[in-house]
């Protein structure tokens, strides 16, 4: 069994409001994204399209992450196929950082938050979860989410129109076959991302 | 019966090792899982999750056998070891507890007397070890145990000053200095009052009681560089390869803080790595969880100076940026 998430890039408008929802829900310091959403622009005058991707953690079927990490402290949990990081065995290293081709991986060099060394309220509770000298990453908001129940992410459940789907990977199988969804698999990691387009 | 449990549980704590949890391998790495703590015990203390200390027998075995010296000894086993090291006596006599002679210091077994042990009673007396019995014993699981331990005590106080201050065919006395039960009878303060003149203060803050007999030894030999009657010894240094990038990913994941990565005031590409064999155990962390796999081999050095840091050269390459999708 493994989670998996369905983003339609037919309704995404590039609102960014899953960053926003994101970084709400998870308190996450400056300079983590855990949820971003890039921008490019394709052709050539006068035939040009700006694409929106809204980007995230994969949670890739064999994550490039997971070999790398010298101390195993990343792991791709076997319940529900989401990679985690055990933030007390994480030594800082960045070699995951450098190996995920997605850059879904932020390292937090310290405990600064906005507004520089004093912290508001909100971040003295949120940045427990973030100790300095480790990586962070989505989980799925699996940290949100109490043992045994289904995970809720921030994200999809706020997109603004829906254009985010949640669920687990094989029912979600026949939407994106008949809808001819696509991965962004360039070095064949398996994600558990697909783009509806 | 709070009083009463109170009581039974600092008891308790007397007479077993502790773990100094945040030394062990497991907490530091999942790559693997050590079991040395649980395959070597008799009496199966580690196979339950939270240590049944109630079936522990304070053999030593398993703060001998801790890879990262995580296990630290019993307080009655350290105020032996602390009341003999105290004492000024020119010969120190160790036997196992099958033997029946009477000795200075009685072991369950001869595989739970660390190296560093042996080394710090050599420093000012000759050791006698009574290891008749080892031969029609089957109780240490492996045999090799003894010979590593003599071994490595050789190699680190040298082969002459070993042949010189360990023995083994002097015959035990019947009875000499103070028996177990004495040492038993002043050994909180004994332990108190010569814990804190042997270990060097720096080293007591942080997980204070792992590598006791490390720390011991060491502090020993502070103390004798000191006074002005430096002895030279071998300590063990990794190897670091050309296949290096100076990382220093051994450096973050070094239990006892033996490896230490600084760069070059003038050169950026230039780093060095500074090994402190005072502090390596030799567990072999580094080896194993070195990416490029650049740890192989092990080599000795000598100094006269007991903390001396060997140095490394690394010229690091500047690695090629990875591929990303978009941006």
């Amino acid at each position: 069994m493994a989670y998996g998430m369905i983003i339609d890039l037919k309704k995404c408008v590039g609102c960014h409001a899953c960053s926003v929802q994101c970084k709400a829900a998870n308190a996450t310091p400056p300079g983590v994204t855990r949820s971003r959403v890039e921008r490019r622009t394709i052709g050539t005058y006068p035939n040009v399209k700006t694409e929106i991707i809204p980007m995230l953690c994969m949670q890739c079927g064999e994550p490039s992450c997971v070999p790398v990490c010298p101390v195993g402290a990343t792991y791709k949990r076997e319940e529900d196929g989401i990679v985690v990081i055990d933030k007390s065995m994480c030594i800082g290293c960045q070699q995951c950082v450098k190996a995920c081709p997605y850059g879904a991986r932020y390292f937090v060099a310290n405990s600064e938050g906005y507004f520089g060394d004093v912290l508001a309220e909100w971040e003295k509770k949120g940045y427990v979860a973030y100790p300095a000298g480790t990586v962070d990453k989505c989980d799925f908001c699996l940290s949100k989410t109490s043992q045994g129940e289904i995970p809720s992410p921030a994200c999809v459940r706020e997109c603004l129109v829906g254009a985010r789907i949640f669920g687990q990977l094989d029912e979600l199988q026949s939407m994106i076959k008949s809808r001819s969804g696509y991965q962004l698999e360039p070095f064949r990691r398996k994600p558990s991302v697909y783009y509806l387009p | 019966m709070s009083l009463l449990l109170n009581v039974a549980d600092s008891w308790m704590e007397e007479s077993h090792p502790q773990v100094a949890f945040e030394c062990c391998l497991n907490a530091k790495q999942r790559k693997f899982v050590c079991t040395k703590c649980r395959d070597i015990c008799p009496n199966k203390v580690y196979n339950s999750p939270g240590c049944a200390w109630v079936l522990c027998e304070d053999c030593n075995l398993c703060v001998v056998a801790c890879p990262t010296q995580a296990i630290c000894p019993s307080s009655s086993t350290l105020g032996n070891f602390l009341h003999l090291l105290g004492t000024d006596k020119g010969i120190v006599t160790i036997a196992c507890d099958r033997a029946d002679a009477t000795a200075d210091l009685i072991v369950s077994c001869f595989g739970a007397v660390p190296w560093e042990m042996v080394a710090c009673f050599a420093l000012d007396a000759v050791v006698a070890l009574d290891t008749g019995s080892c031969s029609i014993c089957d109780r240490c699981s492996e045999k090799d145990q003894l010979s590593d331990m003599l071994a490595r005590a050789a190699r680190f106080l040298g082969t002459s000053y070993f042949t010189e201050h360990v023995r083994f065919d002097l015959a035990v006395p019947e009875v000499t200095g103070v028996s177990r039960r004495d040492a038993l009878g002043s050994l909180l303060n004994m332990f108190r009052k010569t814990a804190a003149g042997l270990l060097p203060n720096a080293d007591l803050q942080k997980s204070a009681y792992s590598a006791f007999y490390r720390k011991v030894l060491v502090g020993r030999l502070q103390k004798m560089r000191e006074e002005g009657s430096a002895l030279p010894v071998t300590w063990e240094t990794p190897v670091f390869s050309e296949a290096c990038t100076a990382c220093s990913i051994c450096s973050k994941v070094c239990v006892h803080g033996a490896i230490q990565v600084a760069g070059d005031a003038e050169d950026e590409t230039v780093r060095y790595i500074l090994h402190a064999g005072h502090r390596c155990v030799h567990c072999g962390l580094c080896e194993t969880l070195c990416p490029t796999g650049a740890i192989k081999a092990w080599t000795t050095y000598s100094v006269s100076d007991v903390a001396a840091a060997v140095s490394t050269r690394i010229i690091c390459v500047q690695e090629p940026e990875a591929r990303k999708v978009h941006v």
